[in-house]
């Protein structure tokens, strides 16, 4: 067994994840063995978890516990993904810790002044299996557990739903329109997913409730019952000037439902969009320029220097396979 | 794709086409003849064309959530079945001279279109379109007006139930529902005799309002038709 330590970011508002992986295997984490990603994810079930002992300013350990059991049990939640966890109890024990033991608590990172949250593993490279994972809160920002939010605070279940996203295995998700702010950083317009890289800001509690984009991730990863037979898949390639394009967002639109899910062009083009319910979807690629370009891939030869693009036919996710792929041609900007 | 000059007006949620059709019944003096349709105990068959007006599928926004509660608009879409041609096949009993069941079995293949507009990140219109085959298979009561026939048109009203099914992408995807239909029009004899194989022969207009729903959606959605037929009783 290969073990190795990696890790991902949540943000405020600028910084971006150092991600060591690849993430062109849909919104999963995975682990690159030559050509090949292998996303990672847990094998042994119920998963447990530990709490750190500590506190940070309003926050009690318990608290922390009482708000990380209520963000799990929103995954567990899942009706088409099989994933389940178990609490432990407390413990002195640092997130940070390489010691077997997935622990969850609050720890002051004050070089990370844009980091409100990491997530980070220990997983068998050899098959994708997450051996341990741990999530530290920085606990240089102020925290709140009220259930309808604090303005001066970020919400502590909204962060802890999503680190648990990448606790899981999901890698960011770059569903979201931002704005750059005029003293740097980026303001969120719109986040289209939990796993959106960039909080929507202090006194925001929307984040505790996941969105289609979530779900497709975690039922794709951890699937339950009748999900692969029910929902379909839609492949296809990235292209601008017959070149493939790496790292374009692509995102299927139901148009019946409104529903959106996205993922990423690896770096021959392809891409994959899973955990779609059977019928056509509009097809929407965009550049991606919504967050920092390592919040997703750890390479630097991302393309972003398209427009905008719709493909032109509308494109069918059958129930329980994929649709044929699907050519996608972009324009220069 | 094409790029559109301007933006969609606004569809409204239930479009009801009134179709018009242009049908000619040809005469060939037997406007005092008994309509074949209304001799009972007859089989008859039919084929006809007709036009299957489009029907509002959709109007969904691609919202975001933002950070207000209130949502962040991606795009706006309208998805739409574009009005097409349709052929048909009939086969009907007249029950008594006032009553008769009817089997239809049409082909259509409407365009399925979805206009994409006001994108946070592009400008223009997007039209984006699939081309779907759909058999409908449907029944109902005919009832002939009689008494109401003038200049030889014998009119008729008309309502049933059927099944539609859908695919889309060379049968990657089989979509079905159901639909009701009324309707109505009329029908004049081309000829009528009582012996022989052939009993007669007849031609009819009608217009169809069809309510359907299919398992994509739990909407229900208005579509009209129209069609001329062509009918020989045996």
């Amino acid at each position: 067994m290969r073990r190795r330590r990696v890790r991902a970011w949540i943000v405020m508002a600028l910084l971006a994840t150092g991600w060591p992986g690849r993430a062109d295997a849909y919104i999963h984490l995975g682990i690159s063995n030559g050509p090949n990603s292998t996303p990672i994810k847990w094998t042994a079930v119920p998963v447990r978890w530990f709490v750190n002992d500590g506190s940070a300013p309003g926050v009690s350990a318990s608290q922390l516990q009482s708000e990380l059991a209520q963000a799990f049990a929103t995954w567990e939640a899942v009706p088409t993904a099989a994933i389940a966890f178990q609490f432990v109890g407390f413990t002195s024990a640092m997130p940070s810790e390489d010691d077997g033991l997935s622990v969850l608590g609050f720890q002051s990172a004050p070089e990370m002044d844009r980091v409100l949250g990491a997530t980070s593993f220990t997983v068998d490279t050899s098959s994708g299996s997450i051996l341990e994972s741990d999530v530290f809160f920085n606990s240089i920002f102020l925290w709140s557990v009220s259930a309808t939010g604090d303005s001066g605070r970020f919400d502590l279940r909204s962060v802890a739903t999503h680190e648990i996203g990448h606790f899981l295995g999901l890698g960011h998700s770059a569903l979201g329109e931002t704005e750059m702010r005029p003293e740097g950083g980026r303001r969120v317009l719109g986040s289209g997913a939990v796993m959106f890289p960039i909080s929507l800001g202090r006194g925001v509690v929307a984040d505790r409730v996941l969105q289609p984009d979530d779900i497709a991730g975690a039922s794709d990863l951890y699937p339950d019952g009748d999900f692969k037979t029910t929902t379909g898949i839609i492949t296809g390639h990235v292209r601008l000037n017959g070149a493939a394009v790496k790292g374009a967002h692509v995102v299927a639109f139901n148009p019946r439902t409104g529903v959106l899910i996205g993922n990423f062009s690896g770096s021959d083009g392809t891409f994959r969009i899973g955990g779609l319910v059977a019928g056509p979807y509009v097809l929407r690629v965009e550049p991606l320029d919504d967050a920092d370009i390592d919040s997703f891939f750890d390479a630097a030869d991302v393309n972003v220097n398209f427009q905008v693009t719709f493909h032109d036919k509308l494109v069918v996710a059958p129930a329980g396979g994929a649709s044929a792929s699907i050519d996608v041609a972009v324009r220069a900007k | 794709m094409s790029e559109r000059a301007s933006n969609r007006g606004h569809v409204p949620a239930v479009r009801v086409c009134v179709l018009s059709v242009a049908f000619v019944a040809i005469a060939v003096g037997v406007g005092g003849a008994q309509t074949p349709s209304t001799l009972p105990g007859r089989l008859r068959v039919g084929a006809g064309v007709g036009w299957l007006a489009g029907a509002e599928i959709a109007a969904q926004p691609a919202d975001l959530r933002s950070a207000s509660g209130s949502s962040y608009r991606l795009f706006q879409s309208e998805t739409e079945l574009v009005a097409t041609p349709t052929f048909d096949a009939r086969i009907g009993f007249a029950l008594t001279r006032r009553y008769e069941v009817e089997g239809r079995a049409a082909i259509n293949r409407p365009e399925l279109r979805t206009v994409v507009s006001s994108d946070a990140e592009a400008t223009g219109s997007f039209t984006i379109t699939e081309n779907i085959d759909e058999y409908v298979f449907d029944g109902g009561i005919v009832v002939h007006l009689n008494e109401l026939k003038a200049i030889g048109l014998v009119p008729f009203a008309m309502g049933g139930a059927g099944y539609i099914r859908r695919l889309h992408d060379r049968q990657s995807l089989v979509e079905e529902g159901h639909l009701y239909y009324v309707g109505g029009g009329v029908t004049r004899a081309l000829f009528a005799r009582s012996q022989g194989f052939v009993r007669g022969a007849s031609v009819r207009a009608d217009l169809r309002l069809n309510v359907f729903s299919t398992e994509l959606d739990d909407d229900s959605h208005l579509q009209g038709s129209a069609s001329g037929v062509f009918i020989v009783a045996f």
